[in-house]
């Protein structure tokens, strides 16, 4: 690659042909990246199974520090519950673990929503605090205070970035690339919001109650992996019998 | 305010020399080197360089030194670092990025520079001559001394670790006054690392892997090439060197409370007080007593070397040695009178009144009587001289307390059933009978170590390594006698501490001297009932 | 007289002409020479990086070197691609322009020595090791350079602009101090990505570790400095109030009292 260096900044005609050449150079890498990546072919599933389940945490809220005197001065933060280990207390259902299929090879048709999913800020927390996406989906990302905050990511292969926002900045970022992005804001250290994105359209965020649902699988044996921030990766294997609904429960063992 | 300390501070050292220089014939500029009139054998053991390959001193193939001691002993052990090659920088003499670098790397060091007579060797119109001076003998242009002309060895094109002789180059009166200090002979501070190389204790406890036990000695004894240890780095200020607290980091503790006894008479006591009236920055030569001074400092007195002058070192006027060495003047009934025996690293007994230190004495008054009357500071001096008369008659009256147990075969266990003397077996190798006397090498060389040695200097080693029954309590306790509390109690008299002569000193002293007879008498009686059961 | 006078001009403007001149021939072929940055790892890359930068970054570049663990602030750890001095948006790799300017002029208030010690071999042949130990640089390609676009002049009016926009929009002080001395209550809890407490940049020390010219602190508010909580302020403010922004930071340097000496 040929580049000019000037004693100052730019030299933009140079920089011109660099980008010629660093474009070309892009487009044989993502050429390369398409065919090394896990494949996933899309396939009219018509005997699809279903899985429904419950992820649960049998445990004690107080085994998982709280730090209920973190950022003493601002006094909004104990208004702000903390959002990184939720469970239901009547079903011990764990909220915003990601379920997904691990090991899928063909199955329905990857839908990237076009209506852009939402992360929005509201008393300096994201809402939702985990969003699962399938690669290519774009995300909006909303700023509802009033105060300044920055929407800092650091994931490798999605470019990460770190943009600072004041009230209603909208910022629509696309993630390529399957990966856990941890989302956060230095000014508000206690809040974060977690994208996870994947590469086959098998997923779900538990709700409230640990519940979950995915839908349309060809029939088989699956890896299932429930990923969640505190408590960290559990696997099942789960066999789909075409055209019925299969029950699971995935349950975190306190440690 | 600061340049000018600082100025003043350089001078103070300069002043001096300059003047003691003056009057010598013009000398040839040889390089600085601290080794210089030493023979050759000692050179190869304590000035060539082997890294960390080898020890020092005549016992060096026993024993590997401790780590650090690359920065204490330099010339012998430093290796530069191998994680960053700096031979690129010092190649093409990059001055600038040093500064650049340790900025961020080791900033207190760059601003210590920055604040000192280095940074700026003509801020003031008193710095600047001083510094014209230096220019005019070393015959170069010093703008600035910069971390390079220090640390760089442009031959080798490494990173070095100044020793005093990179300091000499430029302040060559201060060096030679200090090299000066081999004159007077041990104790002394160019000296100060045989002390711990020669004595067979430390190469046996690091042959027993207790080396790094002796980093408290190591740490003091490592002033014999450096001059940080009084200026500290980077800034190496002269009126830091002239305050008393650049002394007490070594001499402190129980064989030497120059720091307690000092700090607490009432000269230190003034000191605390008014310190801050005190103009550290005037060459000691300059200091008006009363005024810049009200009393003295360490530096003060110990550095004055006579007729008005100073000099760069502080031993030049010590009479009675730290205190160790016995007196000529005394009669002896222990085997102290065929002192010194053993190894000879430390000069003969002394003679109080020969010539040479009647005329050290009137040194002494000269600087006494800035303040005190002649008479009352004869007096003093007299006392201190009686003193120590008496603690050496008592030292004597305990080692042949103990000599004669020993010679009775009352000792227990005896030293055939013990662990033998440290390094026993290597003594009579690396040692000449000249060194150790002949007696003594005699005794090594033929009961392997296996007998007893007690007194000064080698009978000392129970506060240096410990073995199996040896020394034994008795013998230890008459360690801590002659040289603790004597010592303790000279130091209080020396420098008018009342307390620390007599609760440091004489009363442990003689409470010590109780313990010694109590014990000998329990070692004579268990001995004979022993000698009476096994007759029966 | 007057033929006097003439004569001191002529030679007053000849000798600038002159200077000029040998000033523009000394300046040129710095600037206009054209380098090569290797598109492959290389020998010479390899030792140089092994030389003179393993030691603090890494043998594998992760930042931890053997001389890392006393500096501060850490050697930078390349693994996920992360530079702080780029003219290329928030998040994006840098150019291997902007890779050569660090190396170049090294990183000031850091033990980053600027490496013009090394031959300019040496310095490119360094940047494809460093960008080998990301995989980033495998999926990623860096996004085009922002466009600084035509400096504004410092004005009165700009300064208080942009100290409007550092006390009330954007709320600067809560890291970097209401006086800029990177002491805002915000401050202390700072952290990089990679997990080491960074402090906020004291900006009346006066060296920018990106570079003191308005331009390149310009280019800090608009690119952002990657792996570090510094975002960039590109969709925020509108070009000119980043220029305010400039100068009002760049007001607010007060050397250390040392420094004058």
């Amino acid at each position: 690659m040929k580049i000019c260096l000037s004693e100052c900044q730019v030299m933009r005609k140079i920089i011109f042909f660099s980008f010629l050449f660093g474009f070309l150079g892009w487009c044989a890498i993502s050429l390369k990246n398409i065919s090394a990546q896990q494949q996933y072919t899309e396939i009219e599933v018509i005997d699809g199974g279903n899985v429904i389940g419950n992820v649960k945490y049998v445990g004690d809220l107080a085994a998982v520090g709280l730090d209920l005197y973190r950022d003493w001065e601002l006094s909004d933060t104990s208004k702000t519950p903390s959002e990184k280990l939720i469970f239901s207390k009547i079903n011990n259902g764990l909220k915003n673990a990601t379920v997904s299929i691990k090991d899928i090879t063909k199955g329905k048709k990857k839908r990237i929503p076009t209506i852009h999913p939402i992360i929005d800020q509201q008393n300096n927390i994201y809402i939702p605090h985990v969003i699962a996406i399938l690669t290519g989906t774009t995300i909006d990302i909303l700023h509802g205070d009033e105060g300044m905050h920055n929407i800092h990511t650091r994931s490798i292969k999605n470019q990460p970035f770190n943009l600072g926002t004041t009230y209603k900045q909208r910022i629509s970022k696309k993630f390529d690339y399957p990966e856990i992005i941890k989302l956060s804001c230095d000014l508000h250290k206690y809040a974060c919001a977690w994208i996870v994105v994947l590469d086959n359209p098998y997923f779900d965020v538990t709700d409230r109650n640990g519940y979950f649902e995915i839908c349309d699988i060809p029939p088989g044996t699956y890896r299932f992996q429930v990923w969640h921030e505190e408590l960290g990766n559990l696997e099942k294997e789960v066999t789909v019998h075409p055209k019925e609904t299969t029950s699971i429960e995935c349950v975190y063992p306190q440690n | 305010m600061k340049k000018v300390g600082i100025g003043l501070c350089l001078s103070a050292m300069l002043f001096t020399s300059v003047a003691w220089a003056a009057e010598q014939p013009l000398k040839k500029e040889t390089p600085p080197d601290l080794y210089e009139g030493t023979p050759d054998w000692y050179r190869a053991v304590y000035k060539d360089n082997v890294g960390l390959r080898e020890g020092s001193g005549p016992f060096k193939d026993y024993f590997k030194p401790q780590m650090l001691d690359m920065y204490w002993q330099p010339n012998r052990h430093y290796e530069p670092m191998k994680n960053l090659d700096h031979s690129l920088f010092i190649e093409k003499e990059r001055r600038d990025l040093c500064v650049t670098c340790h900025e961020e790397a080791t900033p207190g060091v760059v601003r210590d520079w920055r604040s000192s007579g280095h940074k700026n060797p003509k801020s003031t119109p008193y710095l600047s001559a001083r510094t014209a001076e230096i220019e005019k003998r070393t015959n170069r242009v010093l703008n600035e001394v910069h971390c390079f002309d220090c640390h760089a060895d442009t031959k080798k094109n490494q990173i070095r670790m100044p020793t005093g002789e990179v300091c000499g180059e430029c302040h060559r009166p201060q060096f030679d006054d200090f090299l000066r200090e081999r004159e007077v002979g041990r104790p002394n501070h160019i000296q100060s690392w045989e002390a711990n190389t020669i004595v067979p204790w430390y190469a046996e406890a690091a042959r027993r892997g207790y080396l790094y036990g002796q980093h408290g000695c190591d740490h003091c004894h490592s002033g014999a090439e450096k001059c940080d240890v009084c200026h500290t780095r980077h800034k190496f200020s002269a009126a830091e060197g002239r305050q008393p607290e650049a002394c007490i980091t070594c001499h402190m503790g129980p064989d030497h409370p120059d720091s307690e006894s000092y700090g607490e008479s009432k000269h230190g006591v003034i000191y605390h007080q008014e310190e801050e009236h005190f103009d550290f920055n005037r060459p000691l030569s300059e200091v008006r007593p009363g005024k810049d001074y009200r009393t003295p400092t360490c530096q003060y007195c110990h550095m004055y070397e006579k007729h008005g002058r100073f000099i760069h070192n502080p031993v030049m006027k010590g009479i009675w040695r730290m205190g160790t060495v016995p007196p000529k003047n005394l009669e002896y009934t222990s085997s102290l009178k065929d002192y010194p025996y053993g190894i000879k690293i430390i000069s003969d007994k002394i003679d109080i009144y020969s010539e040479e230190n009647v005329a050290k004495r009137s040194y002494w008054l000269e600087v006494c009587a800035k303040c005190h009357s002649d008479r009352f500071a004869d007096t003093y001096l007299k006392s201190l001289d009686e003193f120590m008369f008496q603690a050496h008659t008592l030292a004597d009256k305990a080692q042949k307390i103990v000599e004669d147990l020993i010679a009775d075969g009352y000792l227990y266990p005896s030293a055939a059933d013990r662990d033998p003397y440290p390094l026993s077996d290597g003594i009579e190798k690396q040692l000449s009978p000249a060194f150790l006397g002949e007696p003594i090498y005699n005794a090594f060389k033929t009961l392997k170590g296996k007998f007893p040695v007690v007194g000064p200097i080698l009978g000392v080693y129970g506060m240096f390594l410990q073995q199996q029954d040896n020394p034994s309590n008795i013998e230890n306790m008459y360690n801590r006698l002659w040289f603790w509390y004597k010592l303790q109690g000279y130091k209080g008299t020396a420098h008018a501490q009342p307390d620390v002569s007599w609760w440091w000193g004489q009363a442990p002293m003689m409470m010590e001297f109780t313990k010694i007879q109590s014990e000998a008498a329990r070692l004579r009686r268990e001995g004979r009932l022993e000698k009476a059961i096994l007759t029966k | 007289m007057k033929p006097k006078v003439l004569l001191d001009k002529i030679g007053l403007w000849s000798a600038t002409t002159v200077a000029s001149a040998a000033l523009m021939l000394s300046v040129m072929p710095m600037t206009a020479s054209a380098i090569n940055v290797p598109t492959e790892v290389t020998e010479v890359g390899k030792d140089t990086y092994k030389k003179y930068c393993s030691p603090c970054h890494g043998e594998e570049g992760k930042g931890d070197g053997p001389l890392a663990r006393s500096l501060l602030p850490k050697p930078r750890d390349f693994s996920r691609g992360a530079y702080k001095f780029r003219t290329t948006p928030s998040g994006s790799l840098p150019t291997d322009e902007d890779i050569y300017r660090t190396i170049f002029y090294g990183v000031p208030n850091s033990t980053m020595i600027p490496w013009d010690i090394l031959t300019e071999e040496q310095r490119l042949s360094v940047i494809p090791v460093l960008k080998s130990f990301s995989e980033a640089f495998e999926v990623r390609k860096p996004d085009a350079s922002v466009n600084v676009g035509l400096e504004i002049r410092p004005t009165e009016r700009t300064i208080a602009e942009g100290k409007k926009i550092y006390e009330e929009k954007l709320e600067c002080w809560k890291c970097h101090g209401v006086e800029g001395r990177g002491d805002g209550p915000s401050a202390s809890e700072q952290e990089d990505d990679f997990g080491f407490p960074i402090k906020p940049f004291d900006f009346t020390t006066g060296k920018f570790k990106g570079g003191n010219s308005p331009t390149d602190v310009y280019l800090r508010f608009t690119t952002g400095l990657n792996g570090t909580p510094m975002p960039s302020f590109a969709k925020e403010l509108s070009d000119e109030q980043r220029w305010y922004l400039t100068h009002y930071v760049l007001s607010l340097i007060k050397p250390e009292e040392t420094q004058n000496k």
